[in-house]
């Protein structure tokens, strides 16, 4: 996560509601490691104690977990919108999988719904997903100073998925890079040719579970068979070809960021390959010009993406 | 070789009970599928015990956790990020809760197929309790993981003693 502290000219303020504090300290050293300074941290075992707390704690982002004694967290976060606490953001981390409670976190505006087990760097980029907007507005200095030119931005991005997957609710997140390890058996792969540019100017990889939630996703395909082909690492014909035309959608991001401007992007050709092949691990192992995505819809699970340009 | 449970995959579970420990505890640690019903169990220092109902009315179960001494405090170091020696007892319990917590989800899924199943919250089992627990209930299946001599064994009931179930 982030190297440097950002600096902030009022404390970002947090609610962590667990009624383990062994999680409640995992859920800290989360948030620290998002860089944000100065903040305010504060902890509650339950929903009922959470709701007292935020009478005289407004907090900016509450991250909860959703089987407790007494309030739960979803009653918690009910509770919250009915009294009038619309603009705190809420996230979950949550053993809780049934597609219809997962709905009525979202419905009352959850940002996240992270499932245990978790690694630490999911967590931190959920929270600085969820808080980077509010962050930003407390920076006393705004240093606008882009290192690396992203392929693919995150809005655009979103845009692209909301046309291929219509009302289903997802969360598209910029995450930690994409590497051979993380990669499952199959993955997508497409590449991508600019105007003006000689060979590949971009690739693009979904491992599987993106392809099945993408391709089953915009397929309409019911849930129990999107997670089916998850599980099995095998996306049918139908997710398959969906899932390429988002890749070919995704051309049109590239066309955006592209630097000089302007290259008309288009994907030449995208087929799945292996884990092992072995460019694959040559492209992941790039530094620079690249977008990594995480992507989730609640009920499914998880994927990823990303996207790289290619060094001239 | 025990015999393996064919009504779901069990190298599946054991998948997940692994991810699970390195996510609590930080340790890589393979889990093996190591009898079903009518298998033994071995009480613990930390034995949690968490409900599972189906929605729906109709039976219960749950899953049990038997954690030695030196896995809890392997976990509640992990969790806390704190020193053994900064370590409490009440840390102790609370981090062996959790682990209760997920490892049960690992297993829910295969309490029922096509019904629903609830998750209650986990709760220490005494001995006496536990006790009872392996003269009135049924095992389904047992998991256990070892690091040395140190074991770490996750019970799944199909029922459990009318006298025990712990309302979610």
């Amino acid at each position: 996560m982030k190297e440097k502290p950002i600096s902030l000219s009022k404390p970002l303020k947090f609610l962590i509601v667990d009624d383990s504090r062994a999680i409640q300290a995992i859920i800290r050293r989360a948030i620290l490691r998002c860089g944000y300074e100065p903040i305010e941290v504060k902890t509650a075992l339950d929903g009922e104690q959470a709701l007292d707390l935020v009478e005289s704690f407004v907090p900016d982002l509450i991250i909860t977990d959703w089987h407790m004694p007494k309030v739960s967290g979803l009653e918690m976060v009910q509770a919250l919108r009915q009294m009038g606490h619309t603009s705190i953001r809420v996230g979950f981390v949550t053993t809780e999988k049934t597609p219809a409670l997962l709905d009525q976190a979202i419905s009352n505006g959850a940002l996240f719904i992270l499932h245990k087990p978790f690694n630490d760097d999911e967590l931190a980029a959920a929270v600085v997903a969820s808080v980077k907007d509010l962050a930003k507005q407390l920076e006393p200095v705004v240093v606008a100073q882009k290192a690396d030119v992203e392929p693919v931005l995150e809005a655009s991005l979103h845009k692209r998925l909301q046309a291929t997957l219509g009302n289903i609710p997802f969360r598209l997140i910029a995450h930690d890079p994409m590497t051979t390890e993380k990669l499952t058996v199959n993955n997508l792969l497409g590449l991508y040719v600019g105007s003006g540019h000689k060979g590949v100017y971009a690739i693009g990889v979904m491992d599987s579970n993106a392809v099945c939630m993408v391709g089953g996703g915009a397929s309409r395909k019911l849930p129990p068979e999107v997670r089916a082909a998850m599980e099995s690492g095998q996306p049918d014909e139908t997710m398959l070809v969906k899932a390429n035309e988002f890749m070919r959608s995704v051309a049109q991001c590239m066309s955006e960021t592209a630097d000089p401007a302007p290259v008309a992007v288009s994907l030449a050709k995208a087929s799945v390959v292996k884990n092992t092949f072995g460019k694959l691990s040559e492209v992941l192992a790039q530094t620079g010009h690249r977008s990594d995505f995480r992507f989730s819809i609640p009920g499914y699970g998880e994927g990823r993406m990303a996207f790289f340009v290619m060094a001239a | 070789m025990p015999d393996t449970d064919p009504s779901y995959d069990v190298a599946q579970v054991e998948m997940k009970l692994s991810r699970a420990w390195k996510f609590l505890s930080g340790e890589k640690r393979g889990f093996q599928y190591v009898g079903g019903a009518g298998g033994h169990w071995g009480f613990a220092e930390f034995s949690f015990l968490m409900p599972l109902d189906l929605a729906h009315g109709g039976r219960c179960g749950g899953v049990g956790v038997l954690i030695q001494h030196a896995d809890a405090v392997r976990v509640a170091t992990n969790m806390f990020g704190v020193a053994r020696h900064d370590i409490q007892q009440a840390d102790l319990g609370d981090a062996c809760a959790e682990v209760c917590n997920v490892f049960s989800d690992c297993l829910a899924m295969h309490f029922s197929t096509g019904q629903e199943v609830k998750m209650g919250l986990p709760r220490w089992a005494s001995p006496l309790e536990y006790e009872s627990i392996a003269e009135y209930s049924v095992i389904r299946a047992i998991y256990q993981g070892c690091a040395g001599s140190v074991r770490l064994r996750v019970v799944l009931y199909d029922s459990l003693s009318s006298r025990l179930e712990v309302s979610p």
